[in-house]
């Protein structure tokens, strides 16, 4: 029992040690940002998830109402929503659904662009937690403060160590939900390119193929860019415009073992083992992705491929 | 009769179905990006561990340990990702710069990665 205390009495001074020593935080923009035009819907009972995600939308273009999103998010014995469901809503709705990296920075950066954010708080402890969803829609470097669409306020103002201890206790849950066709401003490239990925991994290839454009638009280096375009237009079954776009990742990303791969596989399954064969000749590297392609073409049944063969 | 009819057709019907379902389009053939997403930072994982193996001062320090740095390149292809992840988080931790204390951290850190993973036994001895 007096260990116990010990241990406590030592915990608390080490902590008020780190509080001391801790230097004034500095602010995190210049100019105080407000996105006035986010939409707010007041939220009722427990559905501050259905509230939140419909100011989201809202934001990225995507008119909806709460209403419309608690069949989808609601769960009554939880009294409350879980963020994958958030997320798989927002997919839905065509929309990425990005989780931020970056901490506070971060969400100042997506303000700086004009998108709100959606976060998770514990507005308890973590013992006895109380989960909330609430939107990012200001800060104010003077007084180091947040603004929120929180709950039934238009316009919750939380001074930045607040909100960030509640933000910090719901494990630093930022989500930021954006049109495909929107330039991915301070998002950085694997979270949006992972986004874009479950977006196709949910058979939204229409949002999945603009996504992975705006990233082949932003990112032209970015090789995930590309591929996803390819293989998003493949999933379209616009077949003649994957292979001219997996040609092109070709020619600035020779022998890229899953663009080779997938390119031969498009061209046996069009009927092409010609083109297929030509395009295994042209590439000498290894690995396993590649002998499936070369596997595959090989068992292709060829007759006689002339002059096809060597195309280049 | 028409009982033995359905029952024929029926059967035929089932034949077709199980023949029809390897030829139907199916998007399965082609590599999706998420699995190619996951594929690149595998390779970008495991090539960051292995130059860090490759580092002069660290193949000699695995060496006095008695271990070959290109076996233990071969064994950290190997590891899932759950373990290359853990193993990179380990290896992030430790101070940068080509110190004593860096080298033998990055040596310790690997050889306790694949010990605790049954690839090697430099520590069963101690």
């Amino acid at each position: 029992m007096s260990r116990q205390r010990n241990v406590l009495g030592v915990w608390l001074l080490l902590t008020a040690g780190c509080a001391l020593f801790q230097p004034p935080p500095e602010p995190l923009g210049s100019a105080p940002l407000e996105l006035t035009a986010t939409p707010f819907f007041p939220q009722q009972d427990y559905l501050c998830g259905p509230a939140a995600l419909a100011t989201v939308l809202g934001a990225s273009g995507r008119d909806i109402h709460p209403d419309d999103l608690i069949g989808a998010l609601y769960i009554p014995e939880r009294q409350g929503s879980l963020q994958v469901e958030l997320m798989a809503a927002a997919r839905r709705h065509g929309r990425l659904a990005i989780e931020l990296p970056g901490g506070l920075p971060a969400i100042v950066d997506q303000l700086e662009a004009g998108r709100p954010v959606l976060v998770l708080q514990n507005l308890a402890i973590d013992l006895w937690p109380v989960w909330h969803y609430a939107v990012v829609i200001g800060y104010r470097p003077e007084s180091d403060q947040f603004l929120l669409r929180s709950g039934r306020e238009r316009r919750k103002v939380m001074g930045r160590n607040r909100f960030a201890a509640t933000w910090e206790r719901a494990g630093r849950w930022a989500l930021l939900v954006l049109d495909p066709d929107a330039a991915p401003l301070g998002v950085p490239p694997r979270a949006y390119l992972q986004a874009a990925a479950d977006l196709e991994n949910v058979g939204a290839y229409q949002p999945a193929l603009r996504a992975f454009r705006s990233a082949a638009s932003a990112w032209p280096e970015e090789v995930m860019a590309g591929l996803g375009v390819a293989n998003n237009l493949y999933y379209l079954g616009r077949h003649e415009a994957a292979m001219a776009a997996y040609r092109r990742l070709l020619a600035s990303h020779p022998g890229h073992d899953v663009a080779v791969h997938n390119l031969a596989m498009l061209l046996l399954e069009a009927g092409r083992p010609c083109e297929a064969q030509a395009l295994m000749r042209r590439v000498d590297a290894e690995g396993p992705l590649l002998d499936t392609a070369r596997r595959a073409v090989a068992r292709a049944p060829i007759d006689d491929c002339g002059g096809a063969a060597t195309r280049p | 009769m028409i009982a033995r009819l359905q029952r024929t057709v029926l059967q035929l019907v089932v034949i077709c179905l199980a023949l029809a379902a390897p030829l139907a389009p199916t998007h399965a053939s082609i590599v999706g990006t998420d699995a190619a997403i996951a594929m690149s930072e595998r390779a970008e994982a495991v090539a960051r561990v292995n130059a860090m193996l490759m580092r002069e001062d660290v193949r000699g320090q695995l060496e006095a340990f008695g271990v070959d740095p290109h076996e233990a390149m071969d064994r950290v292809n190997s590891l899932t990702n759950a373990e290359l992840a853990q193993l990179q988080s380990q290896l992030g931790e430790l101070p940068a710069g080509g110190d004593v204390l860096g080298v033998l951290g990055v040596v310790l850190v690997v050889l306790l990665v694949l010990e605790l993973l049954g690839v090697t036994n430099v520590f069963t001895g101690v």
